[in-house]
């Protein structure tokens, strides 16, 4: 979606208005309604949809055993998290299909990166100890881009993992002999031996949540413009806005209560001097931007 | 214009109509299954003249065979009495009107297929008041589960529900009327033998019983009580046998356990064979060890029955065995165990004892002696549990020493001995009020169940067969015991056949008759058949011509039943579940219905029949130029036995054109031969013998004669296997993936180890295994010039070595693979016989598919299809094969009963035998001109030399004797009957060099 240059100053010239004036009304720091449900998908293990704005993000998170020695030699016996995320081109009408492809790995890449954390990584991955876990994947489809899409993005990923029941399953494993209470020569023999497979406890149950499910993080974006900063920019004001900062933040496990923990902060545009960054930062969280930063 | 509603379901219907599972694949993954139903308000209850429901077939007012229920009562079963009750409710004296749920239907296929077909029979037989209701489709029944609720649960709870449901159905739509008398009402009865489930019903006012005491109260309860299978269920008279609290087997694993230990490698998984010379000791072949687990002792094989899938764990090397040589009868081991023993320990000890002793013996000595049985002993281990039992019905006879009372009028239920005619199976233990008129008849038994408490697994009668040594029941014990399908054919699937039936003729020739389109009329042709006498279904016919260039034109001509069986039809499947006609000796069980097989397939000389024509271009050297299939009218010219053939051929007077073509076709079949045994194609033997039947009426078997092999038989054999070739090439070229073709794999070498080491210790010969062509020629050098027959003992003992050719899938293998070892052919199929074999179906819808003839039918592209159809037909061929075999041996034991009486007074039959088989306490020997195989067992102990093969025996005359494999003994045969039993035992002992008779 191009604007012109002259849409783009009328829009900033509002922003930076005192008191700032935004076309549809809302203050600097007001999100537009969110709209946000879960389930969407029953065939998935977990999905939402949210939409906020023009803009709507569908997230379906599948659970899949990997197992020890797999095609890609890629297992982790703690399980792991896998992020995909799909522009639709009704979403894009003007861009290009490689354009397309491009955006859909940006996004993909920034939510791996902050996905692939192993602090964020449930404990409850783990099928058999050692041979097997799950691995969940994360499928992102933006199917409408209005803006402050990283948001969004953030918001019905978590939603999505919130809402995903991991499959309970039971291992199996033969102890040997000792089960029957025969000659002891066998008891030794196979008392070492580990669980070898696993089966499902309940094939009528969804699961179990994700152990950590509070942990996801949710993305808040800055837009930068002069010496003020907004939020939930809508497509024409992310345009006109300088830069933005897009900070990640994870909650910690017991409540949403309490100080949220950055996760990373990510900034486009133009370049900025820190000490600026310093002044559109919530108070209290300066000294983790220094030491936590990416 | 019609007005279109779309009734679009509520997000809120979600959670009755969307049904979810989670799912383990075979590959480990786990998948989120999702089912979408719709719920409807007109699911029809079944029961005739309903006010709500349309259709039905249940008689409106049920049955008042229930003294409990005079006003009537419909049964509705839960899936449990499906899963242990079958024979009861498959009996014809079983008549309550059923209701079966669909959840019922639903639990018994996940339980067991074999149950769910025997269901799905019954309820599409009609023979039967049925009517299945979609519980799980009508709004009113369909039930969602709850959280925590096991399957199970939530089954019963829709179980139940259903049965309140219709109850309440009944009394809603029989209304009282006023001025009208109060309408009946019947009852809808639960039966289930799930105490929980009956508590549960109770509260919920559901009428309910178990099925012991719901026959109980009906008023044929006596003929139905023998048929009330073994249950664990509470309520059933304490059974005898768990009374005594000895546990002699251990509990088995559970399910999960055995497949975690499978799939680890510490347990191995296959299927257990019963030793039939010791009933003490098993065997199962295991992927991961190259010679078979060996179980020795009853508790090492842990109740597993022939045929089960077991699990086994290995015991360490150090406690490796090696197999008995030894026979050991449970006839006379257990001679004394009496079915109603409870806790007799004395008797139970003394058991014990003896079989310890059976095990013992023999191995005692091998320990002592044992430098070398290193290269014998074999992985040795236990069952830990089962996969899959294979249980079915078995022929029996009742051992008549377990009858506590013979009295023909006693009618109290008792515990007697069923013996199953098989040798590989235990006997069943089983409780009856008919015990003693059944003695002494032969009667089908199913076990159900075995614990680890009884010596025995528990069964129950199903039904008689008739007297044993009838020859309808032996028949028909025959069919059984092989898995035969033998009933007649239904109508379904005579109402594929043609009209017009007999009178059905090749229409006559126009271009817009349909049978004729791109047939080749080749009715001009001089075709000929050449037969076995008394054949009636004629299948292959065959011609011969020279042509102008001075090449041969020859051509098979197979009935073309692929015109006839249409793919995926009820005849289809039929033929496709049957695999093959069985052969017995005086009976033939038709694949295809005898319509075809004997008529309108047939290719009866002077009428015009339908065919698919393979014809080659040959050079006089029968080297082929060219090669063409097509589909053809022909008429036979004449339809010859092997013996006519032969006679006309060697006839120097004959000169006529069709006499010409049988020598052009002989002369063809020489040379064919030839290159045939150049290229390394074995020349196998199989003890065949004819059985002389006295008269058609009573087809009482007087004598028995080895089959005699004319030039002609080779003569159609060769062109056979041509066609089959070049029929097998064509298909494999046009169908990679799915090609129905036979192969025959060579067999490993080891297999050969054991004949090898006795030809080289006896005869000083050796036989090289190499290749099918080395293999051929050292069977050639195997010659006794003062023994003719030993050439052919020693080709009957390679074949044993061998394994089983076998149908398979082109796509299924790899295609080194595909070569057929014996025939020493690259490629092969079975194209020549497709009125008797499915294969052959196949391989004719291919071919005419690659031919362009007609478009190949989807399933015949789908590889999975293929493999499950071959399986079958695999199967279905190799019992057709045993039990042919066991047919003949039922009636060579007649023939030799009557040779014995011949003259009015017992004679014994004296015949010549080869000693094959050394035991510690026997010789097996077998007897060529008769073809049946026999042991002779020694009660006293002699010097036995496992490694010379030989045992030495001392006659009562003090005259000393060494008897060793290959030597050529006398015996006598007689048929003895077994006491207990009524079986019919051919017995033989040692005449020359030793009198055993006594030993």
């Amino acid at each position: 979606m191009s604007t012109s240059k002259s849409e783009q100053s009328y829009t900033a010239q509002g922003l930076i208005s005192n008191p700032p004036l935004r076309s549809d009304g809302r203050s600097l720091l007001d999100y537009r309604p969110i709209c946000m449900s879960t389930g969407v998908y029953p065939q998935a293990n977990g999905s939402a949809k949210v939409e906020c704005g023009g803009s709507e993000v569908v997230v379906g998170v599948m659970c899949e055993i990997d197992h020890e020695g797999n095609e890609d030699h890629s297992f982790s016996a703690n399980g792991r998290i896998k992020c995909n995320v799909l522009c639709t081109p009704s979403a894009y009408p003007a861009h290009s299909p490689p354009a397309l492809d491009d955006l859909s790995y940006d996004l993909s890449v920034i939510l791996s990166d902050v996905y692939s954390d192993p602090g964020l990584l449930p404990s409850n991955l783990v099928v058999v100890p050692g041979r097997k876990s799950w691995t969940i994947h994360i499928d992102a489809l933006v199917t409408a881009d209005g803006g402050n899409l990283l948001d969004v993005l953030f918001l019905a990923v978590r939603a999505a993992l919130w809402n995903c029941r991991v499959p309970s399953t039971k291992n199996i494993e033969y102890k040997g002999s000792s089960q029957l209470g025969n000659e002891s020569a066998f008891v030794t023999q196979h008392r070492t031996s580990h669980a070898a497979d696993f089966e499902i406890k309940d094939f009528w149950e969804d699961g179990e949540s994700l152990a950590n499910r509070e942990t996801f993080p949710i993305a808040i974006t800055l837009n930068l413009l002069s010496s003020i900063h907004f939020l939930d920019a809508t497509h024409l004001e992310s345009m006109a806005a300088q830069s933005r900062l897009i900070f990640i933040y994870s909650f910690s496990q017991s409540t949403l209560e309490g100080n949220p923990t950055i996760r990373g902060i990510k900034y486009f545009g133009e370049a900025m001097p820190l000490k600026n960054v310093h002044t559109h930062m919530p108070v209290g969280q300066q000294t983790l931007l220094v030491l936590g930063g990416h | 214009m019609v007005d279109i509603t779309i009734r679009k379901r509520p997000y809120a219907d979600a959670v009755v109509t969307q049904r979810k599972f989670l799912k383990k694949t075979a590959r480990g993954k786990v998948v989120k299954i999702l089912r979408e139903r719709y719920l409807r308000d007109d699911v029809a209850c079944g029961i005739e003249n309903c006010r709500e429901c349309d259709g039905g077939s249940l008689p409106f007012s049920g049955v008042a065979s229930h003294k409990d229920y005079p006003q009537g009562h419909f049964l509705l079963p839960d899936t449990n009495v499906f899963l242990h009750q079958m024979d009861l409710i498959e009996s014809p004296h079983f008549t309550s009107p059923l209701i079966i749920l669909q959840t019922v239907v639903e639990e018994v296929r996940h339980r067991s297929l074999p149950l769910h077909s025997r269901l799905k029979a019954l309820i599409t037989s009609g023979d039967k008041k049925i009517w299945t209701f979609y519980n799980e489709f009508r709004s009113q029944t369909a039930v969602v589960r709850e959280d925590e609720e096991s399957p199970n649960d939530r089954n019963d709870r829709s179980i139940r529900k259903a049965t309140a449901w219709y109850n309440t159905h009944l009394e809603l739509t029989r209304p009282v009327r006023r001025g009208q008398p109060k309408p009946v009402i019947p009852t809808i009865i639960l039966m289930t033998d799930d105490a929980a489930n009956r508590q549960k019903a109770k509260e919920e006012g559901i009428p309910c019983h178990s099925t012991r005491s719901y026959i109980e109260g009906l008023s044929n309860f006596d003929d139905l009580s023998d048929l009330l299978a073994a249950t664990d269920s509470n309520d059933l008279p304490e059974a005898t046998a768990s009374s005594r609290n000895v546990t002699l087997y251990s509990d088995y694993l559970p399910m999960s356990t055995l497949v975690a230990g499978v799939k680890g490698g510490q347990l191995h998984q296959g299927h257990f064979n019963a030793n039939q010379y010791n009933y003490l000791e098993g065997s199962v072949p295991v992927p991961a060890f190259s010679k078979p687990v060996l179980l020795i002792g009853r508790e090492n094989m842990n109740r597993a029955v022939q045929g089960d899938v077991v699990v086994v764990e290995v015991f360490p090397e150090t406690e490796w065995k090696a197999p008995t040589d030894e026979v050991v009868d449970q006839d006379s081991t257990l001679k004394n165990d009496d079915p109603d023993n409870s806790g007799d320990e004395e008797e139970d000890a003394e058991i014990d004892a003896e079989e310890a002793k059976a095990l013992g013996r023999g191995r005692q000595e091998k320990t002592q002696s044992s430098v070398k049985p290193s290269s014998e002993r074999q992985p040795t281990g236990r069952i830990v549990g089962i996969i899959k039992r294979n249980w079915r019905a078995y022929v029996c006879h009742i051992d008549g020493g377990s009858l506590s009372s013979t009295l023909s009028t006693s009618l109290s239920q008792q515990s007697v001995f069923a013996i199953p005619v098989s040798r590989l199976l235990p006997r069943i233990r089983l409780r009856t009020r008919q015990a003693p008129t059944l003695l002494g008849q032969k009667i089908l038994v199913t076990i159900d169940r075995w614990d680890i408490t009884s010596r025995y697994p528990e069964g129950h009668f199903v039904r008689a067969l008739g007297r044993a040594e009838s020859k309808e029941a032996e028949q028909e014990s025959l069919l059984l015991e092989y898995e035969v399908p033998y009933r007649p054919f239904g109508k379904a699937i005579l109402d594929c056949l043609p009209p017009e039936g007999d009178t059905w003729v090749v229409p006559p020739k126009s271009p817009t008759s349909l049978d004729w389109q791109n047939r080749e009329d080749l009715r001009d042709l001089l075709i000929c058949s050449i037969d076995p006498p008394g054949c009636q279904d004629i299948d292959d016919a065959l011609h011969a011509r020279m042509l102008p260039n001075g090449n041969i034109e020859a051509g098979v001509h197979i009935a073309d039943v692929s015109r006839f069986v249409l793919p995926d039809n009820p005849m289809d499947s039929e033929a496709a579940a049957r695999g093959t006609t069985v052969y017995l000796v005086d009976n033939r069980i038709d694949m295809l219905p005898s319509l075809l097989g004997t008529n309108l397939c047939s290719l009866r000389p002077h009428v015009e029949r339908l065919a698919f024509s393979a014809i080659w271009e040959l050079t006089p050297e029968a080297k082929i130029v060219q090669t063409r299939f097509t589909k053809s009218v022909i008429a036979s010219k004449a339809a010859f036995t092997y013996e006519e053939a032969q006679i006309r051929k060697d006839d120097p007077h004959r000169d006529d054109d069709l006499t010409k073509s049988i020598r052009l076709l002989n002369s063809l079949a020489l040379k064919l031969k030839a290159a045939r045994m150049a290229a390394g194609a074995l020349n196998l033997a199989s003890p065949e013998v004819k059985i002389h039947l006295d008269s058609a009426e009573s087809s009482d078997p007087i004598d028995v004669e080895q089959k005699e092999m004319r030039e002609t038989n080779s003569l159609v054999e060769e062109f056979m296997l041509l066609a089959n070739i070049s029929v097998a090439q064509k298909i494999q070229e046009s169908f990679p993936q799915t090609a129905v073709l036979r192969r025959h794999l060579p067999p490993p070498r080891t297999n050969f180890e054991k004949l090898q080491d006795i030809l080289q210790k006896r005869r000083r010969m050796t036989l090289d295994v190499s290749s099918s062509g080395a293999l051929a020629d050292s069977l050639d050098q195997c010659v006794d010039p003062n023994e003719p027959a030993f050439n052919t003992l020693v080709r009957i003992m390679a074949t044993r070595c061998m394994l089983s050719a076998e149908y398979f899938c082109s796509g299924s293998v790899s295609k080194d693979t595909f070569g057929h070892y014996g025939l020493a052919s690259p490629i092969y199929t079975h194209f020549t016989s497709p009125i008797r074999r499915y294969a052959d179906v196949l391989a004719h819808r291919q071919l005419a598919a690659a031919i362009g003839y007609q478009s190949l039918h989807p399933s015949l592209h789908s590889k999975q299809h293929v493999e499950t159809i071959l399986t079958n037909v695999n199967r279905r061929h190799r019992m057709a094969q045993m039990a042919g075999r066991a047919s003949v041996e039922f009636y060579v034991g007649l023939a030799l009963k009557a040779r014995g009486t011949r003259d009015g007074k017992a004679t014994e039959v004296q015949e010549e035998a080869f000693v094959i088989k050394v035991f510690r306490n026997g010789v097996g020997v077998f007897v060529s001109k008769l073809g049946i195989e026999g042991v002779v067992m020694f009660k006293n102990d002699h010097k036995f030399d496992p490694d010379a093969y030989t045992i030495s025996l001392t006659s009562s005359t003090g005259k000393e004797a060494t008897i060793a494999v290959f030597d050529r003994v006398t015996v006598s045969i007689s048929v003895e009957k077994d006491k207990n039993t009524q079986r019919g035992k051919v017995a033989m002992s040692l005449i020359s060099p030793v009198n055993t008779t006594g030993l």
